[in-house]
């Protein structure tokens, strides 16, 4: 056959190319649902009307405390106020018991980043979509995306495998701090933010 | 299609190719990358509540307060604590990485044995309980009496219970030394207390309403005493009134910062002191308090008044007018005269330190507050039952069977040479307490590893010339180490393999708790909080265990002054005999070796700093040499280059850094800090600095004669 030896190139290229592309993302990453389902956009909406900082607060010495503790969702969920059976398992399998959700941050940093909340969303006035998206009109969680490797959730390299993204909001990796701090003049060292 | 091995291998190779082009590989690495951060062996931040506790750094004899953030029970951070009445808040770069000395990468795990026939010495692990065995047999033997050699312990903290715990297992023993440094900052006050008639009790320097501090080469502006104190006068000067005069030789920190710097010529502080005396004499500056507190003050006059200023201004370098000068201004307001070491450099001689003491008792006589007071001793402070301190060059050569080593930290060097000498030549042991690998344990014969920093409790030194006492306690922070028990404990256990009585206090917790109880019985003084910044007396206390509580939770107890002294009266001892000095010869260089305190070659310290303080010039690191541009090039030496130092016991490469203002004629050889990387565990560095220095009887080590050539 002519220039079968071309083909044969071409399609190793084609097969490695998707091996790459396309399987190795189901490979690389675990999936885990969360332990309930949550819809931010019931919390923020017209029902309840919450921001975000109601629940995602900062204590009284600055720090930001993050997914909220059990307590917050027991304030109004002591007993269910809704119809949706993952409310009604919130209340059944944790508040009543007092058992912490163990909820999975999808953007957990590693323990070598120091990154305050209070002087990105105090100082700097950050709005929270910035890096985070949209995740606060969520209407339900997304699984959980683990790396296999690293142990870290897929949002942080985002969730394109090349790591590229159009939108500005994907992705939490080092590169994107420091794009943003470039961008709004910021000079920082490394011990600042690798304390 | 059959395919073949050709064209197998085309498909692989395109495989390669597209896999290349993915992200495959490359997201792969910076995945694996991140992987190795999560390793086993990766050490972890620790995570958990973030709590503030009190302790205190004992590093050296300041003694500053500390407040650590912990995360987990973990120390993350130190510092000073604010508002705190003894230490203002201080605390020097060593301190701020204490916490790290639990993890230096020469800590010892176990007791060695120093092999020091090889030339850079060889350390050898051995086992703890033939060790203890063979120390019992020494201590057996010389408990049997006269002739069986004398036991000693070298103490560079005085005035601790585990001072007493040492000085009461020291009175079991017919022939016993208890030793203590002769540069422990209390030069002037030990000199002034020597020379009552009747002993004084302790004394201290009170900057109260002082207007200005001569200091012949105390670094006073440089970790002198209480260092916060220190500063924090220096910072107030200009409202205080208050001046600061150096009589040093070096461009020193405290020199070049204070109102008045005195260049002398190398080993004249004697005769600056003298020619200041004769000023004041003869200018009538005495006040007749001072007079009615020296006995035999006319002979003293006579003696002063031998004195020849001209001769005075020949040998020192300071000018007639100049020395003047420095006598009418400390005559005219409360000022206090310091006799320092250089933490590196040593003592001056005992000569020159009472003639320095002297000054003083011609300003004014001791008081309660401002200039020289006399403070309560401890409570606890035992009279009876313990050996009383000498001085370790005062021991007489070869004279030592056993010398126990304490591992407190005064942060000015102990003379390994000075310590070897005092041990018998044949059967002469030393034994050093230290938790890493010191050079200045390195010169010992075993090391017995004790805590580190903040692994136990332990007592909190402070400086050795405050005018009042206090006591707080070393607080715990990193969890108890297997191995590496506290000074106590080796004592406890030396005392049982030698078939001694134990100690009474067999814990360092009921040591301290001891103190702590005679504090409290005493109902003297007041207690800082330092949670909520307050301080409440002891008389107001209700019990021992509250005062106990106060101090666990950080508090530090600190002594009323001394309510209406008795009036102390001196008498100087004049000196008989001339001194004679020795000069450079031709085309020689007198070398005087400088540290800073806390890093000198008797101690490490923290990585960090080490790593800091070779990227940086911030300090002097051990091997520069300070020497003036004029007599660098008279020796063809430059800045920057290696340079070859000479005396008469052996030669050392240091590297030259031109200085101004150092003296010409003089090389000053800066003595640590060491980086940490020269050592290793099996094989540590000697002082090779220290090593040229000559030691003269009297312990000195100041000066040495020298030649400096291109290296």
């Amino acid at each position: 056959m002519k220039h079968r030896g071309i083909l044969m190139f071409l399609a190793g290229i084609a097969l490695g190319a998707s091996a790459g592309w396309v399987f190795f993302p189901f490979a690389l990453y675990t999936s885990e649902p969360q332990p309930l389902q949550f819809s931010h956009k019931v919390h923020t909406g017209e029902q309840a009307g919450m921001t975000c900082d109601n629940c995602h607060e900062f204590a009284s010495d600055g720090k930001f405390l993050g997914v909220p503790a059990l307590d917050k969702c027991a304030g109004c969920h002591s007993a269910t106020i809704g119809s949706s059976p993952d409310e009604k398992r919130l209340v059944d399998e944790f508040v009543t018991p007092g058992k912490p959700v163990p909820w999975k941050v999808y953007s957990r940093q590693p323990d070598n980043a120091y990154f305050p909340h209070a002087a990105h969303v105090k100082l700097a006035g950050l709005a929270c979509e910035e890096c985070h998206g949209p995740h606060g009109s969520s209407d339900s969680l997304r699984v959980y995306q683990a790396n296999r490797v690293s142990g870290y959730s897929r949002d942080i390299w985002g969730r394109n495998i090349s790591g590229f993204s159009t939108l500005a909001w994907e992705g939490m990796k080092m590169d994107k701090c420091v794009r943003c701090h470039a961008d709004k003049g910021r000079a920082d060292g490394c011990i600042d933010c690798h304390k | 299609m059959d395919l073949n091995r050709r064209d197998l291998l085309k498909l692989a190779g395109g495989s390669a190719l597209g896999v290349i082009l993915s992200p495959l590989p490359w997201k792969l690495l910076d995945d694996s990358a991140i992987w190795t951060q999560n390793w086993s062996i990766t050490p972890k931040l620790a995570h958990g509540p973030v709590t503030l506790r009190y302790s205190a750094c004992t590093l050296c004899s300041a003694g500053c307060a500390l407040q650590a953030r912990c995360v987990g029970n973990v120390p993350v951070a130190v510092a000073g604590v604010p508002a705190h009445p003894v230490t203002r808040g201080a605390l020097c770069p060593l301190g701020l990485s204490s916490h790290h000395m639990s993890r230096h990468p020469l800590r010892l795990a176990g007791p060695v044995r120093i092999d020091g026939t090889s030339d850079r010495g060889r350390v050898e692990p051995v086992e703890m309980d033939p060790t203890f065995a063979a120390l019992g047999e020494i201590l057996r033997s010389a408990g049997k009496g006269i002739g069986a050699g004398t036991i000693a312990v070298l103490d560079r903290q005085p005035g601790r219970a585990l001072s007493m715990a040492y000085r009461q297992f020291l009175a079991g023993f017919p022939e016993a030394a208890y030793l203590v440094p002769s540069h422990l900052e209390d030069e002037t006050t030990s000199a002034l207390r020597a020379m009552a008639t009747a002993d004084p009790g302790p004394m201290g320097v009170d900057f109260t309403d002082v207007k200005t501090v001569l200091s012949f080469g105390a670094p006073v502006l440089d970790g002198w005493g209480t260092p916060g104190a220190m500063m924090e006068l220096f910072k107030e000067r200009r409202r205080l009134g208050l001046r600061f005069i150096q009589v040093e030789t070096r461009p020193s920190r405290t020199a070049i910062a204070s109102d008045r710097w005195l260049r002398i010529v190398p080993g004249t502080e004697r005769e600056v002191a003298w020619g200041i005396a004769r000023v004041l004499i003869d200018e009538k500056l005495v006040p007749p308090s001072a007079i009615r507190s020296i006995t035999d003050y006319p002979l003293l006059v006579k003696k002063i008044q031998e004195v020849d200023i001209s001769r005075v201004t020949t040998e020192s370098g300071i000018p007639s007018a100049e020395i003047a000068a420095v006598a009418r201004e400390i005559s005219r307001a409360p000022a206090v005269v310091i006799a320092g070491s250089d933490p590196a450099g040593g003592s001056l001689d005992p000569e020159t330190r009472n003639v320095i003491a002297l000054l003083n008792l011609l300003l004014a006589p001791s008081g309660s507050t401002g200039g020289i007071v006399r403070r309560g001793p401890m409570p606890d402070a035992l009279k009876e039952n313990v050996r009383p301190a000498m001085s370790l060059d005062t021991v007489p050569d070869h004279s030592l069977r056993l010398m126990i080593v304490d591992s407190a930290e005064s942060g000015y060097v102990v003379s390994p040479e000075m310590m070897r000498r005092k041990m018998r030549r044949n059967d002469g042991q030393i034994v050093a307490l230290s938790s890493t690998l010191t050079p200045l344990a390195a010169a010992a014969d075993f090391i017995i590893p004790v805590a580190a920093p903040f692994e136990k409790l332990d007592e909190t030194p402070h400086a050795p010339s405050a005018a009042r006492e206090s006591f707080s306690l070393s607080l715990p922070l990193h969890p108890e180490r297997p191995g590496a028990g506290d000074p106590l404990s080796f004592l406890v256990r030396l005392t049982a393999a030698g078939d001694r009585p134990l100690p009474e206090a067999t814990t360092m917790e009921s040591l301290l708790r001891r103190r702590a109880d005679a504090i409290q019985a005493s109902r003297r003084g007041r207690v800082y909080l330092p949670s909520s910044r307050s301080t409440v007396a002891v008389a107001d206390l209700a019990s021992a265990e509250e005062f106990w509580g106060h101090l666990q939770a950080g508090g530090c107890w600190m002594d009323d002054p001394v309510k209406s002294p008795s009036r102390v009266t001196f008498r100087f001892p004049v000196p008989q005999e001339e001194q004679t000095r020795a000069a450079a010869a031709d085309g020689g260089i007198i070398l005087m070796p400088f540290g800073w305190k806390g890093a000198t070659a008797s101690a490490h310290v923290s990585p960090i700093m080490s790593k800091l303080f070779q990227e940086s010039a911030v300090r002097d690191l051990d091997g520069i040499a300070v020497i003036a541009p004029a007599t660098a090039a008279a020796h063809g030496l430059e800045d920057g280059m290696i340079a070859r130092i000479a005396t008469a016991r052996g030669k050392k490469d240091v590297r030259v850094r031109c200085d101004a203002a150092a003296r010409d004629g003089v090389v000053h050889v800066c003595v640590g800090p060491r980086p940490n990387g020269e050592d290793t565990p099996s094989s540590p560095a000697t002082d090779e600095l220290l090593s040229l220095c000559e030691t003269a009887n009297d312990g000195t080590w100041r000066i040495t004669m020298a030649t400096i050539e291109k290296g």
